[in-house]
């Protein structure tokens, strides 16, 4: 691993189109600032990590899974309740919007 | 100009949404770097389960649901950069799906994503699964209600 040391108000530059920024050193932590492409995804570790696992693990449900599922399915409010599946969730609960997180208004 | 019978639908139907779509990922998602190109295909008929499908022949296939109906109370705050990318203002423009997980083939345990929504403007096709800087959003979300 390359390693350079910086001071703050100093940058590092990757490739032609990346740059960080040394924003701040505070006993610690330091604060970096990022400027690159906006295709490039720029995470914290411990999220990306925490979401690639997610993923790993959502690529493992098989279709076993999908008529169990389909009972937890919302009645969708939709005319379409034709459907032939025929399952319908026990209990609705929808009526008046439980919303954990009233919206801004 | 002669009117076309046929052009003229009188609305679009939400319920009815194309059986497959093609979806050309910005950037891979997490831990399947080299799988950009996916179809998104209707796997029950009520239009409330999808299969976010690669289309490599080894690729990884993932259990999609739309965000809406699942979890109404639900809306993220897109990075404008990425709702750049993908050629949407705002998230009303796009789809919202969330990836469900069933732990250990427990279906009563399944959860949704909703830290890294699959983002999807239906126009261009373009999608992407954006990791939410907002950690309020839980990755494990009960999917049970």
């Amino acid at each position: 691993m390359l390693t350079l040391t910086r001071s703050v108000g100093e940058t590092i530059r990757i490739g032609d189109d990346i740059e960080i920024h040394v924003v701040e050193v505070r006993g610690g932590t330091v604060r970096l600032g990022f400027k690159a492409p906006r295709e490039v995804a720029i995470h914290r570790e411990e999220v990306y990590k925490q979401i690639a696992e997610a993923n790993l693990l959502a690529a493992q449900v098989t279709a076993d899974s999908l008529g169990a599922l389909a009972a937890f399915a919302p009645g969708a409010g939709a005319a379409s309740a034709a459907g032939p599946a025929g399952a319908e969730p026990a209990g609705v609960e929808t009526a008046g919007g439980t919303a954990e997180d009233p919206p801004p208004a | 100009m002669t009117p076309s019978p046929a052009a003229t639908l009188a609305a679009p139907a939400p319920a009815t949404a194309p059986p497959m779509q093609v979806l050309a990922l910005a950037e891979p998602m997490p831990g399947f770097p080299g799988h950009r190109d996916f179809v998104l295909v209707a796997a029950d008929a009520a239009g409330l389960l999808f299969w976010l499908q690669s289309v490599a022949p080894d690729g990884p296939r993932f259990l999609a649901v739309p965000a809406a109906p699942f979890f109404p109370d639900y809306a993220p705050v897109l990075p404008r950069a990425a709702c750049a990318e993908l050629g949407i203002t705002d998230g009303a423009q796009g789809e919202i799906y969330c990836l469900v997980t069933v732990p250990d083939g427990d279906v009563g345990a399944s959860t949704a994503n909703l830290r890294a929504p699959i983002v999807v403007n239906p126009a261009t096709h373009r999608a992407r699964q954006i990791v939410l800087t907002d950690g309020a959003h839980p990755i494990r979300r009960p999917l049970r209600r």
